[in-house]
């Protein structure tokens, strides 16, 4: 009879051994799950887990002996590896030292009979053949657990308290523990299994573990993410009120931006552009959905109430928020515009009457802001006016370009395109609510503008003190904004010098490796250790105790590596030739930099910038040793008030100083642990909302720094 | 050593030689930048009230050089940004040395020493770090066990196992745990770990092995990123040459890649270790500051004490400038310094040993 059998060429995956290989598997993977419920408590442990990791052992054991006596081909080792045998030998003695000395009351001598049986079963382990020294010992192990659990050896009420440790370790930790053990080898068992042993099947096992560990740490990670928001959020939130027609004009320029970022037809995309489109696909269809619903609030002066966020239905449009929205579709416009050249003498006229009358609405607007009030000619205020008459006019041309379109007709060619006559009427718009915001008075009537009291955002606007209002975190966050801008216009600077010195005048000399050592080692010192030096040297310096100053300068220090590494790698990444090719049309070597490299390397420097600044904000220690402000702070910084210039006859003879940069202050993280040194209970819902507070600012930084260096590296590679 | 030094004396020269090539102006505006700026930071270190003048004078001197000799100016402006960097860790080591002089006069080698009077007691004027160092040691070892193993796997998903559209994922995620501010772990720590391992385990809250668990979380991206730079370096032919042989994807990573980037790898987990190390915030909420040995056992983890970065951050508002408790703090402050700064120097020798190797070998 010929050795004749049937060989598989193409690996499937579905042969019945291959199935249930899948199915332990997945069953192990649901013990881990279920341990790891246990532990949160959202399962209650109980014997049943026993019965799991029991049948799971059972289930690994048949793996190991169908594939040795049962027929199944498969294509094992001649023996499982050393680090299986590695692994059983401790998992056996650890086991058998446990039972001995605990369960059997041996004490000692059960971990000397254990140092025997473990390494006996390692060397059993070692002699067999690797389908049944993968999963047989494994499997033991596994059902041995399972019936030590299912019995009530080890039950939900168990405790053990070892002496060198003062804690007690109940049944309900053990139990799960043991459950995600069990789990992790009977799974990794069976993915040996399901590839046939062998090279590849030891694989499949490696690759099943690693890739549980980075599922882990992610989903830690995502946890963390959603805890935070779900219990900050409410907080957050609390007692919000928007006036409807502010609302309706950011949900549209919400809606207006995410349609022309485009990608929103998931047909045509694919890879990860495709869930990239789905998502914005649902942002933009709920867009849509959020403006309906604010016309329906305005148009039926009906209050939107959510559970502590309310929609007053008012027409009036906030300031602030018209002129954030107006600035972005302005930048919109302008991006999608090309520069209109008439021909005609009346276009060009026409051309003219725009820049002057947009020229002269932006200069009374900046009059009135340094002035400080209102320019009015008896009575009437010339700024909204003139603002109103030129938008009118120019949204009456919008409607004309958009009728002659939609009829088919032509204008004249003297009226301006579409981009620059809606440019126009935006700019208006942005005149009003300037005049609005520097004057401080309203534009319009039921429908118009209002200067404030659009938003009302207790959490975000209130300071964290005061009799009778609800706590908000305003002071802390015009800390961090002040601290983080001192750093920055402090660092910045610096950091591109150095790194343009070390690219492109220095050579390799102990110079540059003293710089580079002293770069690491900046990079790595612990924070706390920078408020420490700011305690040392800048603090005395400074009015001898701690400032905004101190820590600006100290969050500076630290930002300083960041900066100066990324800004080397992007200046090193500029290519040389284009040094080379500015050299040979005659530029200078400062030229070249100047107006070559830098603005080349722009981009990079960027990128960092922003990742450092997200680091800085959220750093807590130096805060508390060099800002170390209030608590609870009762009222913000005002830093842009208090400059002050005088002349003395002592040196030095002209004095520049700023009394609120030298005061204490608080900022985000540092607010953050004054919650908790006031003690858990009483302000910890206040903390949930500064943490998410501060953990959506840092994370706003992370993605525009992420973003941007996408998009520079987008367009590097066109 | 000596290839040095003649290499010094040779720069020495050659920048002799370019300043008396300059003409005067320009060796005059030069010379004036860098002493009025030496001026203006001998002033400030002394706290002078000619500080401010003498920086004016240089910020004339350098509008003066940027409108009449542009580039020299920038030449001389960068060399001093860079010098400025340079310093900055200098200034450090120097001041955090003067302000611990005090405490270390007081107590001598007992500072560190475990085997001698290893206890602190503010009110009895015994400044001993022991306790601290014993409790930034076991958080470390905790924090380790974590983010060693698990930065290294995860390296080798985001390196070799992951498919393309899934590492474009993951890479990002471990940059955003990165990001993620020490004291909202801390918050967490506080308010969600520590009561939850207290019950359960029925000890009190702060648990040094709790605390190292967080840590070790914190930790963990600086492993896979630097793990994965250096896996990234691993040249293809060595891996091709190896799947050529007919070994599978894992037998590549285990046999080709982990040894040949081991270096990197061991540099990555040595800046974990050194930033579990610095890390306060999250320390610092949880743990009890109880600033004694664990009890009953030396290894007891289980226990909650007080570590160097603990101990700086929880004093400051409990001390005056003076006196020996500040001096100690910033003893564990230079103590802080020199472990952190000296895994940093044995990382980046580590790192260049492993470059070298890889340079060679192709």
């Amino acid at each position: 009879m010929s050795d004749a059998y049937e060989v598989q060429l193409v690996d499937s995956g579905d042969t019945t051994y291959e199935r249930s290989a899948i199915g332990v598997v997945v069953g192990s993977f649901g013990a881990f799950m279920l341990g790891i419920a246990a532990l949160f408590g959202w399962v209650s442990t109980a014997t049943y887990f026993g019965g799991v990791l029991l049948a799971l052992g059972i289930a690994t054991g048949m793996l190991g002996a169908v594939s040795r006596w049962g027929g199944v081909q498969t294509t094992p080792d001649r023996s499982p590896g050393l680090s299986a045998v590695l692994i059983q030998g401790f998992l056996w003695t650890a086991t058998t030292g446990f039972v001995a000395s605990n369960t059997l009351g041996l004490g000692g001598l059960g971990w000397i009979v254990a140092v025997f049986v473990g390494p006996l079963v390692g060397a059993l382990t070692l002699m067999t053949r690797e389908d049944l020294g993968a999963t047989i010992p494994t499997a033991a192990f596994v059902g041995f657990v399972g019936v030590t659990i299912m019995t009530g050896v080890i039950s939900p009420f168990w405790t053990w308290e070892p002496t060198a440790f003062d804690a007690v370790i109940p049944g309900q930790l053990a139990i799960p523990l043991l459950t995600m053990v069990g789990g992790l080898l009977a799974g990794q068992s069976s993915a040996i299994a399901y590839d046939g042993f062998g090279t590849r099947g030891r694989q499949n096992g490696a690759f099943l573990l690693i890739s549980l560990v980075v599922l882990l740490t992610l989903s830690v990670l995502a946890f963390l993410l959603v805890f935070v928001f779900e219990r900050g959020i409410t907080v957050v939130l609390e007692n919000l009120t928007i006036g409807a027609g502010t609302a309706l004009l950011l949900a549209t320029a919400a809606l207006v931006v995410s349609v022309r970022g485009g990608h929103i037809n998931p047909a045509t995309a694919d890879g990860t552009d495709k869930i990239g489109s789905f998502v914005q696909l649902a942002v933009v269809t709920v867009l849509g959905l959020v403006t309906l619903a604010f016309t329906y609030a305005i148009a039926a002066n009906h209050t939107i109430s959510g559970d502590t966020v309310t929609i007053e239905p008012t027409s009036t449009v906030g300031a602030l928020p018209g002129l954030l929205v107006g600035l972005v579709f302005l930048n919109v416009l302008q991006r999608s515009s090309s520069p209109w050249s008439p021909d005609t003498e009346t276009g060009r006229t026409v051309a003219r009457l725009i820049a002057v009358a947009v020229g002269a609405m932006t200069v009374l607007v900046f009059l009135e802001f340094l002035i400080g009030a209102e320019l009015a000619v008896g009575g009437l205020a010339i700024v909204p006016i003139l603002a109103i008459v030129v938008g009118g006019v120019s949204a009456l041309a919008v409607v004309a370009t958009g009728g002659a379109r939609v009829s088919g007709r032509t204008l004249p060619t003297w009226v301006p395109p579409l981009t620059r006559t809606g440019g126009v009427t935006v700019g208006a718009f942005v005149i009003c609510c300037l005049h609005a915001v520097f004057t401080g008075s309203a534009v319009g009537g039921a429908v118009g503008i209002a200067a404030n009291g659009a938003i009302d955002w207790p959490f975000v606007m209130n300071p964290s003190q005061g009799l009778g209002i609800q706590k908000g975190v305003m002071p802390a966050m015009v800390g961090t904004i002040w601290v983080v801008l001192g750093a920055v216009l402090f660092a910045v600077p610096l950091a591109v010098g150095a790194a343009v010195f070390l690219t492109e005048y220095a050579e390799d000399s102990l110079f540059t490796r003293a710089v580079d050592i002293a770069t690491n080692g900046l990079w790595s010192t612990p924070s706390i250790v920078f408020g420490l030096f700011g305690l040392a040297f800048l603090v005395p310096r400074f009015g001898g105790n701690p400032s905004i100053f101190a820590a600006q300068l100290v969050l500076g220090f630290m930002l300083l590596p960041l900066v100066l590494i990324t800004s080397r790698e992007a200046m090193k990444s500029v290519p040389d030739e284009y040094r080379d090719a500015s050299a040979a049309l005659g530029v200078s070597k400062w030229q070249t930099i100047r107006t070559v490299v830098v603005p080349a390397s722009m981009p990079g420097v960027i990128t960092g910038v922003i990742l450092g600044v997200g680091r800085i904000a959220g750093e807590t220690a130096p805060l508390l040793l060099v800002l170390n402000g209030p608590n609870f702070p009762t009222r913000s910084p005002g830093i842009l008030s208090s400059f002050m210039v005088r002349v003395s006859p002592q040196p030095p003879f002209i004095h520049v100083s700023n009394p609120a940069l030298l005061e204490r202050a608080s900022a985000l993280p540092y607010q953050l642990y004054a919650v908790i040194t006031a003690g858990v209970g009483a302000e910890e819902s206040f903390g949930w909302g500064t943490a998410l507070v501060l953990l959506c600012v840092v994370l706003a930084f992370f993605a525009m720094g992420v973003a941007s260096r996408r998009y520079f590296r987008s367009k590097l590679h066109q | 050593m000596s290839q040095a030094a003649s290499q010094t004396s040779r720069r020495t020269l050659s920048l002799v030689r370019t300043a008396m090539d300059l003409d005067r102006p320009s060796l005059f505006l030069v010379t004036a930048q860098i002493l009025l700026i030496i001026g203006t930071f001998a002033g400030f270190v002394v706290q002078s009230t000619w500080t401010m003048l003498l920086l004016y004078g240089f910020l004339l001197a350098a509008g003066i050089g940027w409108v009449a000799r542009q580039a020299l100016t920038a030449k001389v402006v960068t060399f001093l940004m860079t010098a400025a960097t340079l310093s900055t860790l200098g200034l450090i080591g120097v001041f955090l040395i003067l302000e611990a002089i005090p405490v270390v006069r007081h107590a001598g080698l007992d500072l560190i020493w475990p085997f001698g009077t290893n206890e602190w007691s503010s009110t009895q004027g015994q400044f001993s770090l022991v306790p601290m160092i014993w409790g930034t040691l076991l958080t470390t070892v905790v924090a380790i066990v974590i983010a060693a193993p698990f930065g290294v796997a995860g390296a080798l998903f985001i390196s070799e196992i992951a498919p393309d559209w899934l590492r474009e994922i993951v890479k990002p995620a471990v940059e955003l745990l990165a990001g993620v501010p020490s004291i909202v772990y801390g918050f967490i720590g506080f308010t969600v770990i520590n009561p939850y391992v207290g019950n359960l385990l029925s000890i009190n809250p702060g648990a040094l092995f709790a605390i190292g668990l967080v840590i070790g979380f914190m930790a963990l991206p600086t492993v896979i990123s630097v793990a994965e730079d250096a896996l990234s370096a691993v040249p293809e032919s060595m891996k091709d040459g190896s799947m050529a042989m007919g070994a599978t994807d894992w037998q590549t990573m285990k046999s080709v890649s982990i040894p040949t980037a081991f270096s990197g790898i061991s540099a990555a987990v040595l800046l974990g270790v050194g930033r579990a190390i610095g890390e306060t915030m999250a320390a610092t909420v949880m743990i009890s500051h109880s600033r004694r040995l664990p009890k009953p056992e030396l290894y007891n983890a289980f226990d909650s004490t007080e570590t160097l970065t603990t101990l700086i951050a929880a004093s400051y508002g409990h001390v005056t400038p003076g006196e020996l408790f500040w001096s100690a703090l910033f003893a564990a402050g230079v103590l802080l310094m020199v472990i952190v700064t000296g895994l940093g120097i044995v990382s980046e020798l580590v790192e260049q040993r492993m470059h070298r190797k890889l340079r060679g070998g192709q």
